[in-house]
């Protein structure tokens, strides 16, 4: 597969840490599932985590998907936003906690879910747009250490992108 | 009775915490293997896995399911790193990835077929086995 830019080196980018603490965060009604983690964390001091969702309840939820990049900026883009009438079940999903170059939380969350209709779906969370909707939503928390992910623009593939970064 | 048939319990720790990117076209199963080695990490665990597929293989049971792109969303994956019965460092992904319509499709990755389209961001941890404790018939024998 051909991207726009340059082939970057190295192709494995990787940090490492010693370990830490882990953390079980639950979230309450009417928060932000994304939003509502990265102020719980920040609070606590963490910037970079990786993240499991065990399963809980939302309102509702917007999502995109991976579709082709019309305008050939980009190999791929997302595709326009799928709102999802609650109650959404999440199944299960996954996140990724960093940081941008102006240090302000970015989170990258992927999950499988079904919808008031009951048909499964997955796809990329979007923030500001999944409210819990059931007490306790749990969240499984790794935080990363000195081994945090920072998001910057990416030449290879016109994107900005978590990469591993030494933090202080 | 042979160790296929023994329950293995490992008593041990989580090591280091293990923060990756896996650029295009790397695969997703070798990369992770990769990082390992580099690092002389034996066992590890999937803490968290996002990001995209060019095209998925997908393994279950018998059956080689190829899920075509471009561009598939990594919604979950676990996993882990460890040796294989000859000694060699195998990682195993299990996962789900979902199409351009949010299908999703289930099933293990198979090794060396699944690139990586547009970034893979990884949260692995060491797994450090304090040495194995064998549990037969309920009984432990160290």
């Amino acid at each position: 597969m051909q991207h726009p830019g340059p082939a970057l080196e190295p192709r494995v980018l990787v940090e490492h840490s010693p370990v830490g603490a882990e953390y079980r965060v639950s979230l309450p009604v009417g928060i932000d599932l994304l939003d509502g983690l990265s102020v719980t964390l920040a609070a606590l001091g963490i910037r970079s985590a990786g993240i499991r969702l065990a399963g809980g309840v939302l309102s509702r939820c917007r999502f995109v998907t991976g579709i082709p990049d019309p305008t050939g900026f980009r190999i791929a883009t997302h595709s326009p936003a799928n709102d999802l009438a609650g109650p959404v079940l999440i199944i299960s999903g996954g996140a990724i906690l960093g940081v941008d170059e102006r240090a302000r939380s970015r989170i990258h969350c992927h999950a499988m879910f079904t919808g008031g209709d009951g048909d499964l779906r997955s796809g990329h969370l979007l923030p500001r747009s999944c409210p819990v909707a059931e007490p306790g939503f749990p969240v499984w928390v790794t935080p990363t250490g000195a081994a945090g992910f920072e998001s910057r623009f990416d030449e290879e593939t016109n994107f900005h992108l978590m990469h591993p970064a030494r933090t202080p | 009775m042979t160790g296929a048939d023994k329950t293995v319990v490992e008593e041990g720790r989580f090591g280091r915490v293990i923060t990756a990117r896996i650029r295009p076209n790397v695969d997703l199963v070798e990369g992770i293997e990769q990082i390992c080695t580099e690092l002389g990490i034996v066992r590890a665990e999937v803490r968290s896995a996002i990001g995209s597929l060019t095209d998925a293989v997908l393994l279950a049971g018998t059956s080689k399911k190829l899920v075509e792109g471009a561009g598939l969303e990594i919604a979950l994956a676990s996993g882990h790193v460890g040796p294989d019965v000859d000694g060699q460092l195998r990682a195993r992904l299990f996962g789900l990835v979902s199409d351009g319509d949010g299908r999703p499709h289930a099933g293990e990755f198979a090794r060396g077929e699944n690139p990586v389209f547009v970034t893979l961001e990884l949260v692995l941890q060491e797994w450090i086995p304090d040495g194995p404790v064998e549990l037969i018939l309920g009984e432990r024998h160290g």
